[in-house]
């Protein structure tokens, strides 16, 4: 582990580094099950009851480290006040203003539904970072962080196979309304990600074409073909985050002969806790606490 | 749709394989898109929207060769038109950065598709707050690549300027060092599209190196990889520099002259790249920039840009030659705009316009303006009064609307002056640019104008805006008919319902058609005489079947539309249908007063501006014309219905045009007065380049017959044989005036000196003219044979067959005759005359009545009342205005469909007389026009008569008349050479006419102003004007916002040094008042600023540390509007003891550091 007392890490390897030696990654903290819904791979990932806090936990730390890999020590004040509230020094403005953007203040709280859908969102990355679905575990995962309420194409995992490049467009929703279902919201997903998905593509291709890794860049700007084409190194994702009672067992179905791609190059995920909101509640709760916010 | 997909290059860059639609499929769901556009359907197809962003991807990738290059044009160009319906139907509805991001990939597929004024037309809609980088760094960047895809750079410098604080401020606040934070990529961006802008308009490579380093280093968004919309952003305009390079101004004009760039790169609009057809034309071999290309004809579709290439060539000219430029158009409001359009850009050259018009003013422009801009008419009087100066002083003579040769009225005084220009300076250095966007024959034009080497043609059918044609056709549903049975002497009669059905043109295999549903009723009654159904005389009209369709338009896009019409009669009618049908437009109560003071009460026009309606016609007063196109182009008009003198090249923002009427009668005494020339140019107003990117075009079919789409749509194809523009020397009517010219000479009377119609009237004295004026140019060869030369030169010549040739020769014979029988003194006097030699004759008649009166006279009246009593009294103003060339004007009806066989018998010259008292029309109308009961119709009656009498052509002869009977009287005894203006303008005083003759639009205003600070002193009214300010103005004269505008043009120092000195790197100086309890701000730096408060305009007030200082005069009111109008960062330190600003360039340059 580096010396994290760096103020500025332009690569962020110093705090991803830290985050691979102190939080644990998700399968190794979570059980999860893998399953088939007429021929799309799912897992399930669930919380157990009473294991919400430290998951929560590990979730508020892995955002605020993604959110500030570039400034090492203001992510050590924050994480150091949050663990045992010492005192965040020359950081704290900066840290104010990320969190605030992130999330609001405990008297201003951005809408809930942006903050179930930030949490939802890191959690596919967790999962993608973790679970090889035959691909192996992902070369690149590109995504936004401004605004986690646009719909179609959160993120897109690039992999790199024994036949050259594959990706999978994944698209992720928190389920926790009273007559939400995961399959409703499969559905909804599944429409926003035929719609936006173009976009999303055409614009990683248009981003990607300039990038340094010529062999890399020739694939993003091949995506959109790929996707029209249907090709095998093309896929869909969809993640659902939600309450545990709410039925997954077969919300994925709907996802069958969807996009035209083949069935096996789509897949799903579910990461369920007792209570979906609570548990966002609570990693909203420690990102603030952090910060040296008093959480009502 | 008029630009057809290319369905073979879409298929290529769909692919045939795959889940998007097929080309084919696609072009339907367009069509379908554009349909529910219009009808606001707000349903829009997903398929079309995930086809874009892949025809997106396939646009913005790179093209190794030409192929492909094409593919991706075709592509860009139908992914650009996806994203612009889609932003038009649900944009509304979008998120900011949602917006942005679709705006984006319209603007960026129009550009790379060759459309560039659609890219800036996107940008002109739904403007958004700017954003900050605390807010969303990804919408900062969004946004600044909104306004450089917009062209917009000025905007692009502010908004850099204004995030390039709040992030310094954040480095030091929140990240430290900026460029390793979040907002990294935002700021990257953002600085290098300013870096962008820059060099698109000061052309730096520097700039562009360094542009695309910043945007490279977005790309790659070390510390910021999610803020994906920055990166997307960058990478899209990381090679917009060098692709579009080759069309900016920069490489295309020449270089030698900055200031000529910088009028089109700074000044308003700036104009950074050219059009295809633009850049086709400069880079033409030899260049039409190059002195030795002396004749250039240009045929450009409207909103393809000529008007930008004739702005280029004359700022060029001006820069290169010592010689001014003349600029010729048709209309006064045309005239008008053309310099208000060029005086922007040739303030970086240190000069203006000046709009001569038709008027009576000076014939040549004042020193400072190089620009003279008038009407065919008014260049036919100056070359008839002095060619020879006028060649000496304009070495570039621009004629606007050139198809206009061939219309019946006008059409030869073009003919003559553009034939007497080409033959007097074949072998001279003057340069003739012809410019029109319906010349059918362009190459024969150009075989016309040739001298020792051809013109310089650009024959171009490009534009940028789209257009959908659509057919109205209004369709009786028969099975909803309602029998209605007949009572005692009543038949029965049959009503049914009309629905109004639209057809939009196909652009493949697919007619779609929509409906409005109800539009009015066909009603057949039972004929027992004829013993079947007639039409009954309750039947829906024609023009009120178009009041439905007009509505839904008028109400719905934002954008105003035109509605075209064949009589001044259709366009009031409708124009009131429409008012009555739509509500009230909030803020329209001004103009409508302010219009309303300037007509008789019970006109119509304030009630419909209220609605947000107007009508428009040649024969409106010019004040009236200039506030209603100003308030169209302010969109406080939505619908504006006018005869076609708003069709010649008036640059209106339309976004649809709809055909009424074309014609009067039916049968076949039907008469089309609106030809496919005139029809072309009128479709040409829908869907102005930058402001619309598409038109639509209505075309109102009453056939009486079912629509078939498989012929009805010809009617929006004009062939080039349609367009052929021909001498109106060869039209019916100049064959019967020659006919009629033929038969008085066989009967042995003097036809030369007869009113035989206006072709053998007009060649007569354009003969006549050309030997005078060839007699005063040294040669050895006999005149006769010279006149024939020029005759050999006019396009009539080319055109005739030998057989009209020779009868028209013949009728040039007998003029010659004429002349040469005359005395030398009638020679001249009639060549000068600008009529016809029989309206000379009569004219010479009167003056030597009117001398006689003269000599008669106890003394020399004191005003121009007495004096337009003495010189018109008796028989004199009957007479003028019974000339045939008084054409608008037959008399006064005395109701509204009364013959004008029995005209209201009026005292003309009491009329004349009240109206040059300044009376208003309300007060003229009670007094003079009170037999005419329907108060609406006498309103009427009075402007039309005004306008056409008194603005047009009364002034007109009464110059003719007042030099002629001068020249025989001593200098005592002479009239005042203004005694036409004051006839023209309606005023009283010197002072209201120094005014009128200087922008002053408003005779009611010239005349208070005039009557208030000195009614025969105008040489101080300047002055005295200068003295007082805004508010007095308000105050004492209740000036209107557009009245205090051109008081603030009238009072203009002119003495203030040149704007364009600034750009040279000199400081000028600029007396300020300072506030009398300020003091300490001598060497303080300033900055201006309008007041924050106030009814607008409001005056520049001078500000130091956020305080106001003090105020600029009302003097440099306009100088301060054009300096802050330049673009060029300035830098304003306050002199205190000078009581003056120094003001220079700010060394950062233009756009900023």
């Amino acid at each position: 582990v580096p010396d994290i007392t760096d103020d500025i890490d332009a690569s962020g390897e110093a705090v991803r580094m830290w985050l691979d030696a102190n939080v644990p990654a998700i399968d190794g903290l979570v059980p999860f099950t893998q399953s088939s819904q007429k021929g799309i791979e799912t897992v399930r990932f669930e919380l157990p009851p009473g294991q919400e806090h430290e998951v929560a936990r590990y979730t508020a730390i892995g955002i605020i480290a993604r959110r500030l890999d570039q400034r090492p020590a203001a992510f050590m004040a924050w994480h150091g006040h949050l663990t045992t509230g010492s005192d965040l020094g020359d950081h704290e403005s900066l840290i104010d203003d990320h969190i605030e953007a992130l999330v609001g203040t405990p008297h201003e709280p951005r809408p809930k539904v942006a903050v179930y859908g930030m949490v939802a969102e890191h959690l596919l990355w967790r999962v993608l970072l973790a679970v090889d679905r035959g691909l192996g575990l992902p070369l690149r995962i590109e995504g936004h962080d401004w605004d986690v309420t646009d719909h179609g194409g959160d993120s897109v995992a690039v992999y790199s196979t024994a036949d050259g490049y594959a990706f999978r467009l994944w698209e992720s929703k928190a389920v926790t309304g009273g007559s939400a279902t995961p399959k409703k919201a499969v559905k909804t997903a599944t429409g926003q990600l035929t719609r936006k998905g173009w976009e999303y593509l055409s614009r990683w291709a248009t981003v990607a074409r300039r990038l340094p890794d010529d062999e890399l860049a020739n694939f993003f700007v091949e995506m959109p073909d790929l996707w029209k084409l249907g090709d095998t190194r093309a896929g869909a994702g969809i993640a659902i985050s939600t309450h545990a009672h709410k039925p997954t067992d077969t919300c994925f179905e709907g996802l069958v002969g969807k996009f035209s791609l083949p069935d096996e190059n789509k897949l799903g995920n579910i990461v369920a806790s007792e209570s979906f909101s609570a548990f966002s509640k609570l990693v909203r709760r420690d990102i603030w606490k952090g910060a040296g916010w008093n959480v009502p | 749709m008029e630009r057809a997909l290319n369905l073979d290059l879409l298929q290529g860059a769909l692919d045939t394989e795959g889940r998007l639609p097929t080309a084919n499929d696609l072009q339907d769901l367009l069509v379908a898109a554009e349909l529910a556009l219009f009808t606001n359907e707000q349903n829009f197809d997903d398929r079309l929207l995930e086809a874009a962003w892949y025809l997106h991807s396939v646009a913005t990738a790179p093209s190794p060769n030409d192929q492909i290059s094409q593919r991706r044009g075709e592509a860009a160009r139908v992914s650009a038109h996806i994203f612009d319906l889609y932003l038009q139907q649900a944009g509304a509805g979008m998120t900011q950065a949602v917006y942005r991001r679709h705006a984006i990939a319209a603007q960026a597929g129009y550009l790379i598709g060759g459309v560039a004024p659609n890219a800036v037309a996107v940008g002109a809609r739904n403007p958004h707050e700017a954003p900050a980088l605390a807010d969303d760094p990804g919408l900062v960047s969004l946004h600044a690549a909104h306004l450089v895809l917009s062209l917009d750079l000025r905007g692009v410098a502010d908004f850099a300027e204004a995030i390039a604080i709040e992030a310094q401020q954040a480095g030091g606040d929140i990240y430290g060092e900026i460029e390793q934070s979040p907002w990294s990529a935002a700021v990257a961006t953002v600085e290098g599209i300013r870096m962008l802008g820059r060099h698109l308009t000061n052309g730096v490579d520097g700039d562009l190196q360094q542009a695309q380093e910043l945007l490279t280093n977005a790309i790659v968004a070390t510390f910021a990889p999610g803020d994906t919309d920055s990166r997307w952003v960058a990478a899209l305009l990381s090679d917009f520099g060098t692709a579009y390079a080759a069309t900016s101004i920069r490489s295309l004009v020449p270089p030698g002259h900055s200031n000529v760039h910088l009028a089109f790169t700074l000044g308003e609009p700036p104009v950074v790249l050219l059009w295809p057809p633009q850049a086709d034309l400069l880079r033409t071999d030899p260049s039409p920039f190059s002195p030795d290309v002396k004749r250039i004809v240009l045929s450009f579709p409207t909103s393809a840009g000529k008007t930008l290439l004739a702005q280029l060539l004359i700022c060029h000219h001006l820069a290169e030659s010592e010689g001014d430029v003349c600029f010729v158009a048709p209309t006064h409001s045309l005239c008008r705009e053309v310099k208000a359009a060029l005086d922007p850009r040739l303030l970086y050259l240190g000069t203006s316009a000046h709009d001569a018009g038709a008027g009576t003013g000076p014939d040549s422009a004042p020193g400072d303006a190089r620009v003279l801009i008038a009407t065919p008419e008014r260049l036919g009087s100056m070359l008839r009064a002095n060619p020879t100066a006028v060649l000496a002083r304009y070495s570039m003579f621009v004629i606007d609307e050139a198809h206009l040769l061939a219309e019946t009225q006008r059409g030869w005084g073009l003919e003559e002056a553009i034939t007497l220009l080409h033959h007097l300076t074949r072998d001279e250095h003057h340069r003739l640019v012809v410019m029109s966007a319906a010349l059918g024959n362009s190459a024969h034009i150009a075989q016309w104008l040739s001298t020792d080497s051809q013109p310089v043609t650009s024959d171009s059918d490009w534009r940028g805006p789209r257009r959908l044609q659509v057919v109205y056709a209004p369709e009786p549903v028969w099975d909803d008919e309602e029998l209605i049975e007949g009572s005692g002497s009543k038949q029965p009669r049959r009503v049914i319902p009309i629905t109004g059905r639209l057809h939009l043109r196909p652009r493949g295999h697919e007619h779609l058609a929509g409906s409005f549903g109800y539009a009015g009723d066909l009603v057949l009654r039972w004929s027992p005489k004829s013993n079947r159904w007639t039409r009954d005389g309750t039947s829906t009209t024609q023009v009120e079947l178009l009041v439905p369709m007009i509505r839904h338009l008028a109400s719905g896009t934002g954008a105003p539309c035109l509605v075209v019409v064949a009589s001044r009669r259709d366009a009031k009618k409708l124009a009131q249908m429409i008012s009555d049908v739509l509500d009230e437009v909030p803020g329209n109560s001004p103009l409508s007063e302010l219009v309303a003071s300037r007509l008789p009460s019970g006109h119509p026009l304030p009630d419909m501006v209220r609605h947000g309606v107007a009508f428009h016609h040649g024969v409106l007063p010019r004040e009236i014309q200039a506030e209603i196109e100003d308030a169209t182009r302010r969109r406080q008009i939505r619908c504006l219905v006018s005869t076609t003198t708003l069709t010649e090249g008036v640059n209106l923002p339309f976004r649809s045009v709809v055909i009424g009427t074309i014609g009067w009668g039916s049968g076949d005494s039907r008469q089309v007065v609106i030809d496919p020339a005139r029809l072309l140019n009128a479709f040409g107003r829908a869907g102005r380049a930058g402001r619309e990117t598409e038109g639509w075009l209505f075309y109102g079919f009453f056939d009486g017959r079912a629509f078939n789409p498989n012929s009805d749509f010809a009617v929006f194809d004009r062939s080039a044989a349609e367009l052929e523009v021909m001498s109106t020397l060869l039209s019916e009517d100049a064959v019967a005036s020659l006919v009629a010219f033929e038969a008085l000479l066989s009967e042995g009377h003097d036809a030369v000196l007869a009113d035989v119609g206006f072709a053998a009237n007009g060649f007569s004295a354009y003969v006549w003219f050309v030997a005078d004026v060839l007699s005063q140019l040294a040669s050895t060869t006999p005149i006769n044979e010279r006149v024939a030369q020029v005759l050999e030169s006019t396009l009539a010549w080319r055109q005739f067959g030998d057989e009209q040739r020779d009868r028209w020769a013949e009728v040039a014979n007998r003029s010659l005759d004429a002349y040469h029988a005359s005395p030398l003194e009638r020679r001249q006097r009639w060549s000068r005359a600008g009529t016809s030699l029989h309206s000379a004759a009569v004219l010479e008649g009167l003056a030597q009545e009117v001398r006689d009166r003269i000599a008669a006279a106890t003394s020399p009246p004191a005003d121009a009342a007495g004096w337009l009593s003495l010189f018109l009294g008796g028989v004199v103003l009957d007479t003028l205005i019974a000339l045939p060339e008084n054409r608008q004007f037959r008399g006064i009806r005395r109701r509204a469909n009364a013959s004008l066989a029995d005209p209201l018998e009026l005292d003309y010259l009491q009329m004349l007389l009240r109206w040059v008292a300044g009376e208003e029309l309300d007060t003229i109308s009670e007094a003079m026009l009170g037999e005419i009961a329907d108060e609406d119709f006498r309103a009427d009656a009075l402007t039309e008569f005004v306008a056409a009498v008194f603005e047009h052509h009364l002034p007109w002869v009464l110059r003719t008349l007042i030099s002629w009977v001068n020249t025989s009287l001593p200098d005592e005894l002479h009239a005042p050479a203004d005694l036409p203006a004051h006839v023209q303008f309606g005023v009283p005083s010197p002072s209201a006419l120094e005014l009128m003759l200087n922008g002053i639009r408003s005779r009611r205003l010239a005349t208070v102003v005039g009557t208030t600070l000195g009614p025969d002193e105008p040489e101080l009214l300047r002055g005295r004007l200068q003295n007082t300010n805004i508010d007095d103005w308000r105050l004492h004269f209740e000036a209107a916002p557009t009245e205090i505008m051109d008081l603030l043009g009238y009072v203009h120092d002119p003495t203030l040094q040149p704007v364009a000195q600034i750009l040279s790197g000199q400081p000028i100086f600029l007396p300020f008042v300072p506030l009398p309890d300020v003091d300490g701000i001598d060497g303080e730096v300033a900055h201006f600023a309008v007041a924050a408060s106030g009814p607008h305009p409001r005056p520049w007030q001078v500000i130091v540390d956020g305080d106001v200082v003090g105020a600029t005069l009302p003097a440099a009111h306009m100088y301060v509007t054009a300096l802050v109008g330049l673009g060029q960062a300035l830098t304003l330190t306050v002199d205190a003891p000078g009581q003056r600003l120094i003001v220079e360039a700010s060394p950062d340059g233009p756009l900023g550091r």
